[in-house]
């Protein structure tokens, strides 16, 4: 029988960035039932002042959003807001220019939970995807086609859904936009550079980027695509055929709203059976493991993203970061140790009767393979001094293979 | 630098918008058709001849590969689609301005291959020391998707008909390589590369700015102690659940590889500070010493995908790779090893021949592939031809991935094809300088 606690502490590892020291003791007394709709009733974190947006080399806007991860009081909409960072990529290596990205930031975040079709409408000309996609100053004449492919392979549609004259038809019906800081939004469209005439996209007549979004959003191969995506995200497995149709029917059936749709995924049964079935990514481990192990060191942080190839802002390429096992390569075993091996001896640790408890506790492991178990049993045992003790078990506790995963 | 502009009709503008469905009757020769040219008056290149080559390509003295036990490979990976054009024009040919007017490099400034061909004027240091050219590398059914076609590179499927689990780098590890190594191929960066997947052997991924070493507490008692409890959480079985398993095999190949990397011998200072400067010299060291190792991916990491602005941008990223590269080759004569590392590139695809409004270059089909190190410098295949493109104005395939990896396989290792690759493709013949 599993334990509420173990149960809390996997619904936290999917939707936020912790969980964080004391968490699961707050909501596992409740019960699951009680704590996922917490969870999915629990407030966005109000963004704030925005931090410096000077040009590079300045890179606080990194810090602010890992910071904003560790914050306890982050949930599912911010953890909705790094996914559509992921899927709806931009990356500041390109755009550089941290106005456009803050305020593309500000566009996911303000849609996570809500109108995906908005979203993409207000993202295929924001002023960030314009540049990184070379969708401004793409002329009709001869347009670029980058965001038109990547909109429909990437965002949208998947392989297989449209043709290579469909990403000619949407670079055509895309064209005209640049960018313009004058502009209202930061974007504005030329006419004489776009389209006079319509054509013809998967089946529709388009002339313009708002056709060209409701024209693919309308695609009976949106919905499933999209609640696919998700459905990895939070369940941490693909969806089979019958599942992948359910939610495409769901998310079809709620008007592409995001929120009905996770609701489902989160209250279907099959997602508190799907534990530690996918690595913690690079941005959950180590705002987990600082956590953890007290660190509040943005500097440290950012190193650490840099090194495990996950930064905030700089996805790697298009199609976002990558899912999957590659998380638990022998190059990532070592970022692991190199954090644990910085662990201090916690005072609650240090003092606790079982540090191995406390160690487990403090990690909000809640469930411990045999293996784990008795490596911090049999360190417990070989080191004497109850400071250093808690040291070597929370840094062994942040580098174990339950920690890596989510 | 060029001013001409010529303003250069796409086939669909003269097809005129919205009449798309007239667009799949247009032949190979289409877009020789629209600019109005004798596409029948030997308007295509002559065949480039090897034996035509200028004085200047491939002085340095040539160096002949080492017995094939202890040879190596270096893959040198220009992801995002390394237009192979801009890499070798073809100035020769009339066509290519006209396709290009906007992103044709100036003859006046590129360096000399033959009558036809020359190289890219940043590499100069390339060019004296000669490189093998193979010519129209690609697919017979191209794919203008980055992540597919990379997909199929990583894979080595090229005709994407397997469902194949390992890559072509790692099937030529389990080739090659000892089971018993703590790794026979390593990919350099952030995570591994799905092309070195392998059944047999091992292959890691490294942090090409890291030591490789196990990190330890600093705490005086704990080392110790803190690396038995490592190995342990580190075993890992058949009976464990998948991802279990893969994080404990992870930690276990990083504890085995950190020791072989305490073993790697120093840097050498000639490198420059650039990405691929960083990830050669480490290389070097990797494959200095008889520790295992045979084969390193290295991922460049150059934004080749140059939608806008390619000339420019093209430029940087090969002037990275002749300073990479050379301070490379140099550094592997310095350790007496020059005679038994191979490097080859790759690149998903290469770029669109008709250039757009942004400067640029979209998604195209065949590129150019180099090799440097123990190779006979020439150009081999054939210079696909401009006037012959595909329905998306791209570049036909002279000689298939396939075949290319081949080579190396054959070539270089001297392990059959058919173990490693697809089909049975005949490898080129005449680059290894044995």
């Amino acid at each position: 029988m599993v334990s509420d606690r173990a149960l809390v502490a996997h619904l936290l590892r999917r939707t936020s960035f912790g969980p964080f020291p004391g968490q699961v003791d707050a909501l596992a007394p409740a019960g699951i039932a009680a704590a996922i709709e917490t969870v999915l009733s629990a407030p966005p974190l109000p963004i704030g002042p925005p931090p410096d947006l000077s040009p590079l080399p300045n890179r606080a806007p990194i810090a602010w959003w890992l910071a904003r991860m560790g914050d306890p009081n982050a949930g599912l909409a911010e953890k909705l807001t790094w996914f559509w960072h992921g899927h709806l990529t931009s990356s500041q290596a390109k755009v550089r220019d941290w106005a456009a990205m803050w305020a593309q930031h500000q566009l996911l975040a303000a849609d996570a939970l809500g109108d995906f079709r908005a979203m993409v409408q207000s993202v295929t000309t924001d002023p960030a995807m314009l540049r990184y996609l070379d969708g401004s100053g793409s002329e009709a004449a001869a347009p670029n086609e980058n965001y038109g492919r990547e909109l429909m392979e990437l965002f949208t549609l998947g392989r297989g859904n449209y043709t290579q004259d469909d990403v000619h038809a949407a670079a055509l019906a895309l064209s005209g936009w640049r960018l313009d800081p004058q502009a209202p939004g930061g974007s504005r469209f030329v006419p004489s550079r776009g389209l006079s005439a319509p054509v013809n996209l998967l089946g529709r007549q388009v002339q313009t980027a708002a056709d060209v979004v409701n024209t693919i959003c309308d695609q009976p191969a949106c919905a499933p695509f999209i609640a696919g995506e998700l459905f990895v995200y939070f369940m941490g497995t693909d969806p089979t055929a019958a599942q992948r149709q359910q939610y495409g029917d769901l998310f079809q059936a709620v008007g592409l709203q995001v929120r009905p749709l996770v609701e489902g995924i989160l209250r279907d049964p099959a997602f508190l059976l799907a534990r530690q079935t996918r690595p913690r990514y690079p941005v959950e481990w180590l705002t987990a493991a600082m956590g953890a192990l007290g660190f509040q060191q943005p500097t440290l942080a950012a190193q650490l993203c840099v090194r495990m190839g996950q930064v905030p802002f700089y996805p790697p390429n298009v199609a976002g970061w990558p899912v999957g096992l590659r998380w638990l390569a022998p190059s990532f075993a070592l970022v692991r140790a190199a954090l644990g091996a910085r662990a201090n001896g916690i005072a609650e640790v240090a003092a606790a009767p079982d540090a191995v408890v406390a160690t487990l506790q403090r990690c909000s492991i809640e469930e411990v393979t045999p293996a784990t178990q008795q490596a911090l049993e049999t360190s417990a045992t070989a080191v004497s001094d109850p400071h250093e003790r808690a040291a070597v078990l929370l840094g062994l506790a942040v580098a174990s293979p339950e920690f890596a995963l989510a | 630098m060029r001013t001409l502009r010529m303003k250069v009709l796409s086939r669909r503008q003269f097809l005129g918008y919205g009449l798309l469905a007239g667009a799949a009757t247009v032949g190979a020769g289409g877009l020789v058709e629209v600019l109005g040219r004798n596409s029948a008056a030997g308007a295509g290149q002559p065949a480039p001849s090897t034996t035509a080559l200028h004085p200047s390509f491939g002085t340095a003295p040539a160096v002949r590969a080492a017995d094939v036990s202890v040879r190596r490979l270096v893959v040198i990976d220009m992801a995002g689609g390394n237009d192979g054009v801009s890499m070798v024009p073809p100035i020769g040919d009339p066509l290519y301005a006209k396709l290009r007017p906007r992103t044709s490099l100036d003859p006046a400034t590129v360096l000399p291959l033959t009558a036809q061909v020359a190289l890219h004027p940043s590499l100069i240091k390339l060019h004296g020391r000669g490189l093998a050219i193979v010519q129209g590398v690609g697919v017979p059914t191209p794919d203008l998707s980055h992540f597919e076609m990379l997909r199929r590179w990583y894979a080595g499927d090229m005709d994407s008909t397997t469902d194949t689990l390992t890559g072509f780098l790692g099937r030529l590890c389990d080739a090659i390589g000892d089971a018993s190594a703590a790794a026979v191929g390593v990919s350099l960066g952030y995570g591994p590369t799905p092309a070195l997947v392998s059944a047999k052997v091992s292959t890691v991924s490294m942090d090409p700015y890291g030591s490789g070493g196990f990190p330890t507490p600093h705490q005086l008692d704990a080392g110790a102690v803190w690396t038995t409890a490592w190995k342990s959480m580190a075993e890992y079985g058949p009976t464990d659940p998948v991802p279990f398993c893969s994080a404990r095999k992870g930690a276990a190949y990083a504890l085995r590889f950190s020791e072989v990397a305490k073993g790697f011998p120093a840097a050498d200072p000639g490198f420059p500070t650039t990405e691929l400067g960083a990830q050669l010299s480490l290389a070097a060291r990797i494959l200095a010493q008889d520790n295992g190792v045979r084969v390193v991916h290295v991922p460049f990491l150059g934004d080749f995908d140059t939608h806008q602005d390619h000339l420019v941008r093209h430029a940087a990223l090969m002037t990275q790779l002749d300073d990479g590269l050379d301070a490379f080759l140099t550094d592997l004569q310095r350790r007496g090893i020059a005679d038994r590392v191979l490097v080859a590139t790759t690149s998903e695809f290469g770029r669109r021949m008709p250039d757009n409004a942004s400067d640029g270059l979209d998604h195209g089909a065949a590129s150019f592939a180099l090799f440097s190190g123990p190779v006979t410098p020439g150009l081999y295949g054939a210079y696909p031809r401009l006037d012959a493109l595909d329905r998306n104005n791209d570049l036909v395939a002279q000689v298939t991935m396939a075949q290319y990896y081949a080579t190396i396989a054959e070539g270089w290792f001297g392990v059959p094809a058919a173990d490693v690759v697809a089909g049975s493709p005949t490898p080129l013949t005449g680059i290894v300088a044995s």
